[in-house]
């Protein structure tokens, strides 16, 4: 007989709970994390505003992945990236000065690794847009997880 | 010596030593749910509402339509990435407005957010302590820190129901102008409660592949939805692309099924040969309910 852990929610009873009033349940996969990080990095002419993070793995598909990346703001041409509001990823945004995140954010698989690329988006002014621009600190929060996303 | 506790999947071995073939260990943490929102807003109101943390949470969000029986998907990043922020405070809410047959006007559709303790951008946890339930902590001496809880049972975890692949064969095939084909692909869950459902990054609702493949001159014959958000953004969100044969596609699931469709519109003026194509989606359905209000803070 194979072992099980099993968890009932408050005011159940582990015998008769339905599974989705189980917290836990070893008979089911949990979804576990393999590498949890925070990254903290400029955008500026020396890396061509953009940023990669590559991240090695050992599984032969592409794991799931949660991530976070800083959210911008522009007040008077000074860009800051926000020490407390995100956006998840993938990101696309359009262009900064208008209050929106101007940083696109994908997650790119790969073989044995997947990479995180956050960069700036040239935008022409002429749709609102105006030039690269430096900020610093920005904060990338990914959790690469154990379970399958595809292959 | 850190303890650990590990439990194989059904017909795996735990000698193999292989994380992939393990339901729990834990030197791999589990993401916590602490809360779960769901927020529905008038018309015109975008949807913000308080996470209860006092910090910038790891968190997954759903938009579902007015439809009786609901089409639920992961958040799209819109137009202009809006949608997909969350701070110190609050969770946004912004998406496309949807027709709701019951007021009969576009409105803002319901949002579904799952919150974990674990924070985005520092070592906080607002796991709550105690409660007169077991805890189990795997770090000596870290005890009085939340954040090395690592199996709190009050809180809950993703735990996986199902998983598999949702596939769409579409065959090539002469269209005459003006003319549409329709396809679809389902796969039943028949939980009877709206599941909490991966792929996460999607990112997506209904997308013209044209406008994102220049103009369906490089579309690849085989399409796989996880990923579709980043492979979106990397072929740059373009404007409206004109083409011969407009193709669509859309995903969404609700408390039957998973559903995967597809139509193709001849508007070229003249018979057009449509290439086959597949569309993948590997999905997991988890056994946690989305449509319901959790606190367990």
């Amino acid at each position: 007989m194979r072992p099980v852990i099993k968890v009932a929610r408050r005011g159940y009873d582990i015998r008769t709970a339905p599974p989705k009033n189980l917290t836990i349940d070893t008979s089911k996969n949990q979804f576990k994390v393999y590498v949890s990080r925070l990254e903290v990095f400029d955008l500026n002419i020396g890396n061509s505003y953009t940023y990669e993070k590559v991240i090695t793995h050992p599984f032969s598909y592409t794991p799931t992945v949660i991530a976070f990346v800083s959210n911008i703001t522009e007040n008077g041409g000074v860009f800051t990236a926000s020490d407390n509001k995100f956006n998840s990823l993938p990101s696309y945004d359009g262009p900064g000065g208008f209050g929106y995140n101007p940083l696109t954010g994908v997650i790119i698989p790969g073989a044995g690794e997947i990479t995180i690329r956050i960069k700036e988006p040239y935008v022409a002014p002429v749709y609102g847009g105006g030039d690269y621009f430096e900020v610093e600190d920005v904060v990338l929060r990914y959790l690469v997880f154990v379970d399958k996303n595809f292959e | 010596m850190v303890p650990n506790i590990r439990v194989a999947k059904p017909g795996k071995n735990l000698k193999d030593n292989n994380i992939e073939e393990e339901s729990i260990n834990t030197s791999h943490f589990m993401p916590k749910i602490v809360v779960q929102k769901q927020i529905a807003t008038d018309q015109n109101t975008p949807a913000t509402t308080t996470h209860g943390l006092s910090y910038s949470p790891v968190c997954i969000r759903y938009v579902r339509d007015y439809t009786p029986e609901g089409a639920y998907k992961i958040m799209p990043f819109g137009a202009i990435g809006m949608g997909n922020e969350i701070d110190n405070t609050y969770i946004y809410g912004y998406y496309k407005k949807v027709y709701n047959p019951n007021t009969e006007l576009y409105e803002q559709p319901i949002y579904y957010s799952v919150i974990f303790s674990d924070s985005i951008n520092n070592n906080k946890d607002e796991t709550p302590n105690g409660q007169n339930q077991p805890e189990l902590f795997v770090k000596s001496g870290q005890t009085t820190n939340p954040i090395y809880k690592l199996i709190v049972p009050y809180c809950d975890y993703l735990k996986a129901s199902t998983s598999g692949i949702l596939t769409l064969n579409i065959p090539s095939s002469n269209l005459n102008d003006s003319d549409s084909q329709e396809y679809s692909s389902s796969y039943l869950h028949n939980k009877g409660y709206i599941p909490i459902v991966a792929p996460f990054d999607t990112h997506f609702d209904s997308f013209l592949l044209n406008s994102y493949y220049e103009g369906g001159s490089n579309i690849p014959s085989t399409i796989i939805l996880n990923n579709i958000g980043s492979q979106l953004v990397e072929q740059t969100i373009p404007a409206y692309s004109a083409s011969d044969v407009y193709e669509y596609i859309t995903y969404y699931f609700n408390g039957i099924g998973l559903y995967l469709e597809y139509t193709r519109l001849n508007l070229s003026g003249e018979t057009q040969n449509c290439p086959a194509r597949t569309i993948k989606l590997y999905y997991t359905i988890f056994e946690n309910q989305l449509d319901e209000s959790l606190n367990l803070l």
